[in-house]
């Protein structure tokens, strides 16, 4: 996997701990322990708290995956 | 330059040469077949001869609206189409020519028997002078013979007053679609036009298709190919006016309720609905000034996520599900269940 989507799967990774755990619940553990052993270890994401999730500064590939997960996972 | 801008004036160069050239090609045989008639209908003395040509009409009133489309940002020929992400035509802009179009065919049946009204007068006349020009010499002496005792009216050839008003007719029809031509504008005759363009029947060979778009579609059609550019035409309050007009259009085609009668849900099957979009105007507003205030401090909801989605192109999708999915390799997870341990083999699937 190159740099960029570990980088990118850290970033998913902090915004996925901010969901709440009925929306977190319906990711199958199975993929958020994918992200947990792919993601870059040393890729320190910088989230803004006064920004909404649109707002923030991420990589491309993160908003690709976040929209995957959004589709596959959590809209009905 | 942007590709897209270079996409959108080379789809616009040729949808306009295809255009412009039809057109002259009609024009230049309505021209000539204008003069001939002029002469014709000079010939034989009816007044007031003065034929305009339609689809010249139609050409300067082409020029005229697409300078109104470019004033607002647009362009009457082509169009960005998002979900394609391809250029095409204009949805407003084919509506008003094709509309045009429909009227300068129905101008040039209103030539043609104007055309053929001058033919069958000019016909009568042309007997009536060789009936007098084909009178034997003994018949002409004897009646000059006549004449010098019995005053004898010249006969008159000119046309009489019912034959002007048979020309006069058949012309102004003719004319009545030019000046309705020339006085289309935006405000007054766009909605028409794209009423007729999406309500429009249509017959392709036997099977004759009601309407243009299934009511179902017609909401969505509004909000994505016409409201944005009515609104940047500034006509936005013309929207209120086409739902009506466009409702009263299907309304025609309901079925007879003694027959059939169809329940308030499968009804946005036969009469588009526009309330949905009614409803989500009021919430937009509402929406914007919450999200705007929305910041991750609160956490991150399902509306984050949409929104986010609503930005990603489908090719990039499509790229990273591909990358994803070469990493992706099937996880044991053991679970407990009823205090036993059963290895549970999970594929993971992004699909």
């Amino acid at each position: 996997m190159t740099l960029v989507y570990e980088n990118a799967l850290a970033e998913v990774d902090s915004i996925l701990k901010l969901m709440p755990e009925d929306l977190l619940h319906k990711i199958p553990n199975s993929f958020l322990n994918f992200i947990a052993q792919k993601k870059s270890k040393s890729y320190i994401p910088n989230l803004d708290f006064d920004l909404s999730l649109d707002e923030q500064n991420l990589l491309e590939e993160t908003r690709t995956i976040l929209s995957l997960i959004y589709r596959s996972y959590l809209c009905n | 330059m942007d590709k897209n801008r270079i996409k959108m004036q080379q789809f616009e160069r040729q949808h306009k040469e295809t255009l412009f050239s039809k057109i002259n090609e009609v024009g230049s045989k309505q021209f000539d077949s204008i003069s001939s008639l002029t002469t014709s209908a000079k010939d034989i003395g009816q007044s007031n001869v003065d034929i305009p040509n339609a689809s010249t009409t139609l050409n300067n009133k082409i020029v005229e609206l697409s300078k109104e489309f470019e004033k607002a940002g647009l362009s009457m020929f082509a169009s960005k189409i998002e979900l394609y992400d391809t250029i095409g035509s204009s949805f407003l802009g084919d509506a008003i020519i094709h509309d045009l179009i429909d009227q300068l065919a129905e101008s040039s049946e209103k030539l043609i028997n104007y055309t053929k009204e001058l033919e069958n007068i000019t016909k009568i006349k042309n007997e009536q002078k060789l009936a007098l020009q084909n009178i034997s010499p003994m018949k002409k002496f004897l009646l000059n013979l006549r004449a010098l005792f019995v005053p004898v009216k010249p006969v008159d050839l000119s046309l009489t007053e019912e034959e002007q008003k048979t020309l006069n007719t058949a012309l102004k029809d003719y004319k009545d679609i030019d000046e309705k031509m020339w006085k289309y504008n935006l405000k007054d005759n766009l909605v028409q036009s794209l009423v007729k363009a999406i309500a429009g029947s249509q017959k392709i060979g036997d099977i004759k298709i009601e309407h243009n778009y299934e009511a179902m579609n017609v909401p969505d059609l509004l909000e994505e190919n016409i409201i944005p550019d009515l609104k940047k035409l500034k006509l936005d309050s013309l929207i209120p006016q086409l739902q009506d007009e466009l409702v009263e259009e299907y309304k025609k085609d309901l079925p007879d309720p003694k027959t059939f009668k169809i329940s308030q849900e499968d009804m946005f099957l036969y009469i588009p609905n526009f309330k949905k979009y009614e409803k989500n105007e009021e919430n937009k507003n509402e929406e914007k000034s919450v999200e705007n205030r929305r910041n991750i401090r609160n956490g991150v909801t399902l509306k984050d996520f949409s929104t986010i989605d609503k930005k990603v192109s489908e090719s990039s999708r499509r790229t990273t599900l591909n990358t994803l999915k070469r990493e992706i390799r099937p996880i044991r997870e053991i679970s407990k269940l009823n205090d036993r341990k059963i290895a549970k083999e999970e594929e993971i699937s992004l699909e």
